[in-house]
Formats: C-alpha cells, structure tokens, sequence
C-alpha cells in the first residue's frame, strides 16, 4: 500500500495513450483532447481538467484545481495510437460516427488524419455483428499477444514515449464467467498457448499492456482484468487495474437516484429501465451473448446500493428489468427510460420517470481523459 | 500505487475490489473515495464533514 503524503514522481515527458478499438468513444476522446488543447472546445464532464478540492477547515478557503494538487500528465503530452478491425483514419471513423460535428472536427482534421489504427486482435466468436477488414493473424493466441507487444513497443519508440497507459474501447464481448483458466497466470498463459476459448481478445490486450508495465483501464462490461490471473500479474508487474465499463447513461442516472431513495428510506417495488441506441454499440449489444455480459454488469448496481440483506422489507422484493433496444436512426444519441415504482409513510406506492437524452460517446469522452490521467498518477 | 484501484470505482458499471469486498456502486460514496485518496497521497487531512469545530 502506498504511504500518506509519499512522494510523487512529476509526470515529465510523454504519456502514450493506447486504445485497442479506436470508434465513436476513442475518436470523440482523442478529437475533443486535440480541440481542447488548442482552446477551441472546454474539458466540461473531466474531473481532472474541471474539478476542485477542498483542503482544511472550510473557513481556510483551500480550494484548488486538482491538476493543480495533483501531479498529472499535460495534455500537450498526450499521443495517441491504438487498434482497430477498420483501416479507416480516425477522422474518417469520426465522421462516420456522428458524434461530432464539422465546427469540431475539421479544426482537428489534421491530427484525426495523422492517426490511423493498427490491425487488432479480433474473433467474432466473441462479437457476432462486426466484420473487421484488418485483423492480426497467429497460431494461437499467445503469438498475437506477442505482436501486440511489439506494436507497443514501436509506437514507444516512433513517438519517444516516456510512460503509457491502456484503454480498452473495444466493444463488448459475449458473456464468459472466470473458469479454471482464469485462475492464475500460469494456467492463463497456458491457455494464451492452447488457444482457450475462454480467453477473449480483451484479454489479450490486458496481457500486453501489464506484462510490459502498462496501466489497464476496460471501457466496456468484458470480464477482462477482473479474473484473479491479471490481478496476479498487475500485483507482480507492479501495474494499477480498476473497474469495467464506463458509468456513463442510464447506470450513471441509477447510481444517483439509488442511494437518494435509500437515504430516506423509501421502499422500492420495481425498476424497469429501457434504451434505444443505434451506433455500433447497440449494435453488438443486439445479440443476446453480447447483452448477457452488458445485462450483468447493469444489474449488479442496484442490489450493492440498496443492501436488500440489510433493508429486506424496503428492497428485499424488486423487480430489476434492463432492455437495450438497437434502433439506428439515433446514432449516437441514445434515449433511456425509467420507470420507478417506490413506496413511503405505511406503503402508499408512488412512481418516478427519467427520461435521459444522452450522448453515448460525449459523456465516454471525460472518463477516458480522467481514467488515463489517473492509471498514470497512479 | 499498484494492483486494483478501488477509488477509480467512480467511472465504473462494475467497480473492481479485493475478493472479499462488495464494489462499491454508490456515486457520492464513490467520488468520496476518490476525493479522499488524492488528499492522502499529498499527505493532506481527510475531510470528514463533521463540522463541529465552527460550533465551538
């Protein structure tokens, strides 16, 4: 464990930012990084571009900027490179993803341009609706770990690279549980060689990155790090891991609500939450192994919140009901729905609606920043 | 800092923990975290929000 107040290294140099899956979330990252820089957008929805923190007694008044308590890389100091099943610049992926528009994206175009990602890693036994047009080969999955490493290491050295970290913005993979493979690394590195089927692409990645020392942050509900084999190589390689999936929508909205409820302790009958989304994301979440693994992670959330053990007359009988729906005339901009059937004072039931218009890759975008900017302090 | 980071649970659907933990999905509680490790990395009190000491 780290000590109070140890010393910090300052960030010098040049912090690499790699994201295997470079679509809407990465290139609406990297587009809004690159405008930021330059001034032409703000850094709204970033914690560690925006927020502050209060130090000492309230009458002392210390409230910096927590890039300025903390120290974290510049944004000047960002590259970024990355994997991708599509050949296209991340211009072209930004265009055609619709998030932002021209009066961003062609101040940036230059840069966009410049970035183009390299073959990745990819299986569709793990995600049946994409096609790739660039897609690494190897005779097992061992090998492709190792050409991971080796891109890793050029794009290090072509861009002079002092520090990196990993980002997976790739899409969510079918449903798997830990099993036998994911038990320790040397059952998993095994199973790299024995082409395992419980080892999905992700994983891969997330074995690259934190067998040469790179931070692992997972954008997407794949269960990835979260097996007790990378937990043992992130402890081994000294290398910091977190969460999975990107608190983002609809979960985001659940995970404010959730614990106002229960602060006043107001019972809860049911909560069915729906969406419709329609960019590439709805689309893969469309097939029902992709949607196991998104369902899980979605679920788990009220159960941890409300503690049905502690408060089983208040939450112990809720029904908990989550739809994803792929409609494509959205895009991007997906709509969620919440109905929430609660009850008060001797069990009068009552109902609240959300609606949410939300940006699926706007509200990615800050987490991204804040999460590389963290793995790195950290 | 290395192995899990449970103070980045903030940005997180599935919060990752020690084994033998529940993650933690509760958003203030979350940012709490969050905003008491950076405190303590650079050797600063916790704010606690009990606030008694402006009542004395």
């Amino acid at each position: 464990m780290i000590r109070k107040g140890q010393k910090i290294a300052e960030p010098k140099g040049k912090l690499g930012v790699l994201l295997p899956g470079m679509g809407a979330v990465a290139t609406t990252f990297i587009a809004g990084v690159e405008a930021i820089k330059r001034n032409y957008a703000r850094p709204f929805g970033s914690l560690t571009q925006m927020g502050t923190i209060r130090l000492g007694k309230r009458t002392e008044k210390r409230v910096p900027l927590i890039h300025d308590f903390v120290p974290l890389a510049d944004l000047n100091n960002l590259v970024f490179g990355g994997w991708d099943i599509h050949g296209e610049t991340c211009y072209e992926t930004a265009v055609r993803s619709g998030v932002l528009g021209p009066e961003i994206l062609e101040k940036v175009r230059p840069q966009l341009e410049m970035l183009k990602p390299r073959k990745a890693v990819f299986d569709r036994n793990y995600v049946k609706r994409l096609k790739g047009t660039q897609i690494k080969k190897g005779k097992n999955k061992y090998e492709l770990a190792l050409q991971l490493i080796d891109d890793i290491n050029d794009f290090k050295r072509e861009n002079k690279l002092d520090r990196l970290a990993m980002l997976w913005c790739g899409s969510t993979e079918r449903y798997l549980q830990p099993g036998e493979v994911h038990s320790s690394m040397g059952r998993f590195e095994k199973g790299l060689k024995s082409n395992d089927p419980e080892i999905a692409p992700s994983m891969i990645y997330a074995y690259a990155a934190l067998s040469m020392g790179i931070p692992f942050a997972n954008g997407a509900p794949n269960l990835t790090v979260d097996i007790p084999a990378m937990v043992e190589l992130a402890q081994q390689n000294k290398v910091p891991i977190c969460g999975k999936d990107f608190k983002t929508g609809q979960t985001f909205m659940k995970t404010l609500i959730a614990p106002g409820l229960k602060s006043r302790l107001l019972g809860l009958n049911g909560w069915f939450s729906t969406n419709i989304l329609g960019n590439r994301d709805g689309e893969v979440l469309d097939e029902p192994m992709n949607f196991k693994t998104k369902e899980e992670s979605k679920l788990s959330v009220l159960e941890h919140i409300l503690q049905p053990d502690l408060y089983p007359e208040l939450y112990g009988h809720f029904d908990h009901i989550v739809r994803i729906n792929y409609y494509p005339p959205r895009g991007d901009n997906k709509e969620g729905w919440d109905n929430i059937d609660i009850f008060g004072w001797l069990g009068y039931p009552m109902q609240i609606k959300v609606n949410f218009l939300c940006r699926d890759s706007i509200l990615a975008a800050s987490l991204c920043l804040d999460l590389v900017l963290f793995l790195d302090l950290a | 800092m290395h192995g899990i980071q449970e103070w980045l649970s903030f940005y997180f659907k599935s919060p990752q923990c020690a084994p033998q933990l529940n993650p933690e999905h509760h958003h203030f509680i979350q940012l709490m975290k969050q905003k008491n490790t950076l405190p303590y990395l650079r050797g600063e009190e916790h704010i606690i929000h009990l606030g008694l000491e402006y009542y004395d």
